[in-house]
C-alpha cells in the first residue's frame, strides 16, 4: 500500500513537472480557421491566467504585470484575439470576441497546460468570454469543468444593450446561466460603482459565487488610459497584487466577502 | 503606444458625436430629486415647478463632463430672464473636491452633491455624463448621454420648446 502511495505520488509529480516545464506553443489554431498569437509567461505553479487584453497584450502595465506573476508562481497567456481579427486596439474592440473561439481557448489552454485556468478581462470583452465559458462549461462532462476555475473581471459590462438614461437596464441572460466563481475590480469614479451591488445580486441568482472590490480614485480603463492620472499609474502598478488577492478569493470554500 | 492614443481619440470623438443628440424620453414618471447644494440649502425637483430644468449628472473626472460646463454656463447666459435652471448634480465626490472645482470654473449654475449615489440610482443613470430634461410640469421630455455644446441652436430650440407659450 505504501509502496502503491509512493508509487502515484512520485507520477502525480513527475506529471505536475511534465506540465510545468512544457512550453506554452507561440500561437493558438483554433477549430473556426482563426490563429491566435499567444505571449506566455510561463510558471511552476498550477493555475494559469488567460487575459484577453485589448492592446494586443502590448500593454507596459499588462506585460509588467504577467512577468511579477510569473515570478510568484502563476502563469499568464495573453492570447491576441484583436490582432487575429484585426479589429482596433480599443477596449470597445473586446465586445466584437467571439465567444465560440473564448471556448475553444479556454479548452485548449487547459489540455496544454494542465493547469486550472482563470479568465481576465476588462468592460465590454465580459460578456463573450462569459458567453465563450458557458458554451466551454457545456461541452465538457461535470467532473472537467472545475478547471475552469473562474473570472476576474475589471469593470465589466454586462448588458445585452447599452443601457438608456431612466430605464431599467437589461443584463445578458449569460449573467444568470453561468456557473462560475467570479470577482469584480470596479473603478470608484465610475458610474458602475453604482450599480455594482446590483450586477453582484444578478450573478448571484445563478449560484455563482461572486466578490468586489471598489478601487479608490481610479476609472474604468484604469490601466489601459493614455491620459490616465498619477493615482491610475500606481493602481495599474498594483495590478500583480490585485491578481493574487482575487486569486485567493476565487479559491474553492472561501466565502470572505470583500468591501 | 501611438496607435492605442490614436484608436482612443476616435473612440472619444466617435463616442462625442453619437451621445451628441436628445432623445425622447422612455421610462416612467420622473424620479424624485432631493439634494443639498455645496452650502447644505436643499433643492428638490418640485420647487422648479414653472420652469424648464435641465438636471445633469457629471464628475470632476469625467473629461466629457468638463468639457461641457462652459457650454452650459453658456447656455444659462443664453437663457437669462426665462424660466430655466441647471441642477448639475455631482456624482459620489467629496464637498471640499467640488467646490474646488466649481470656484476654479467659476460655475454660476446650481450644484447638488449626491455623496451615496441616491439620485444615481433612482435617475438611472449609467454614464458620465447624464442629462434629463424636464418641463415646467414636472414631466422628463428629453434625454442626453454624453457631453454636448449646449448652447447650440438645436439644444437651446428644444429647451424653449418646452417652456410655456406666452
Amino acid at each position: 500500500m505504501a509502496l502503491s502511495r509512493l508509487y502515484a505520488s512520485g507520477l502525480a509529480l513527475l506529471l505536475s513537472m511534465g506540465t510545468a516545464l512544457a512550453a506554452p506553443p507561440p500561437s493558438l489554431s483554433l477549430s473556426s480557421g482563426t490563429e491566435v498569437n499567444l505571449r506566455s509567461y510561463p510558471a511552476q505553479g498550477d493555475t494559469l491566467l488567460l487575459w484577453f487584453a485589448c492592446d494586443e497584450g502590448h500593454s507596459a502595465h499588462e506585460t509588467r504585470a504577467a512577468q511579477a506573476l510569473a515570478g510568484k508562481g502563476v502563469e499568464t497567456w495573453l492570447p491576441d484575439m484583436l490582432d487575429a481579427h484585426f479589429l482596433p486596439m480599443l477596449p470597445s474592440s473586446l465586445k466584437e470576441l467571439p465567444p465560440g473561439e473564448i471556448s475553444d481557448i479556454i479548452g485548449q489552454a487547459i489540455k496544454a497546460s494542465g493547469k486550472k485556468v482563470v479568465l481576465v478581462v476588462g468592460g465590454h470583452g465580459a460578456l463573450p468570454i462569459l458567453e465563450g465559458a458557458h458554451a466551454w462549461q457545456g461541452q465538457v462532462s461535470p467532473e472537467s469543468r472545475p478547471s475552469l476555475a473562474g473570472a476576474i473581471l475589471f469593470y465589466p459590462d454586462l448588458y445585452s444593450v447599452p443601457p438608456a438614461p431612466g430605464v431599467e437596464a437589461q443584463y445578458h441572460p449569460v449573467v444568470t446561466q453561468i456557473r462560475l466563481p467570479i470577482f469584480i475590480y470596479q473603478g470608484q469614479l465610475s458610474p458602475g460603482r453604482w450599480w455594482l451591488e446590483h450586477l453582484k445580486m444578478a450573478l448571484s441568482q445563478g449560484g455563482n459565487r461572486v466578490q468586489s472590490m471598489v478601487l479608490p480614485k481610479v476609472r474604468s480603463h484604469f490601466y489601459v488610459r493614455p491620459d490616465a492620472t498619477p493615482e491610475e499609474n500606481a493602481m495599474a502598478a498594483r495590478l500583480p497584487e490585485l491578481m493574487l488577492d482575487a486569486l485567493k478569493q476565487l479559491e474553492p470554500n472561501r466565502t470572505e466577502a470583500q468591501p | 503606444m501611438k496607435k492605442i492614443l490614436a484608436g482612443l481619440c476616435c473612440l472619444f470623438f466617435l463616442a462625442a458625436a453619437q451621445a451628441s443628440e436628445l432623445k425622447p424620453w422612455k421610462g416612467g414618471p420622473t424620479p424624485p430629486l432631493a439634494l443639498q447644494d455645496l452650502k447644505g440649502k436643499t433643492h428638490k425637483l418640485e420647487d422648479y415647478r414653472g420652469k424648464v430644468v435641465m438636471v445633469q449628472f457629471w464628475a470632476t473626472w469625467c473629461p466629457p463632463c468638463l468639457k461641457e460646463m462652459p457650454a452650459m454656463q453658456r447656455l444659462e447666459q443664453k437663457m437669462a430672464g426665462k424660466p430655466f435652471a441647471i441642477l448639475a448634480v455631482n456624482m459620489g465626490e467629496t464637498n471640499k473636491d467640488v467646490s474646488e472645482f466649481v470656484n476654479k470654473m467659476k460655475i454660476g449654475f446650481t450644484v447638488l452633491m449626491d455623496e451615496e449615489g441616491n439620485g444615481v440610482g433612482a435617475w438611472k443613470v449609467f454614464v458620465a455624463p447624464s442629462t434629463f430634461l424636464v418641463d415646467p410640469q414636472g414631466n422628463i421630455h428629453y434625454t442626453l448621454q454624453g457631453g454636448a455644446e449646449w448652447d447650440e441652436q438645436e439644444y437651446v430650440k428644444a429647451i424653449t420648446g418646452l417652456m410655456p407659450a406666452r
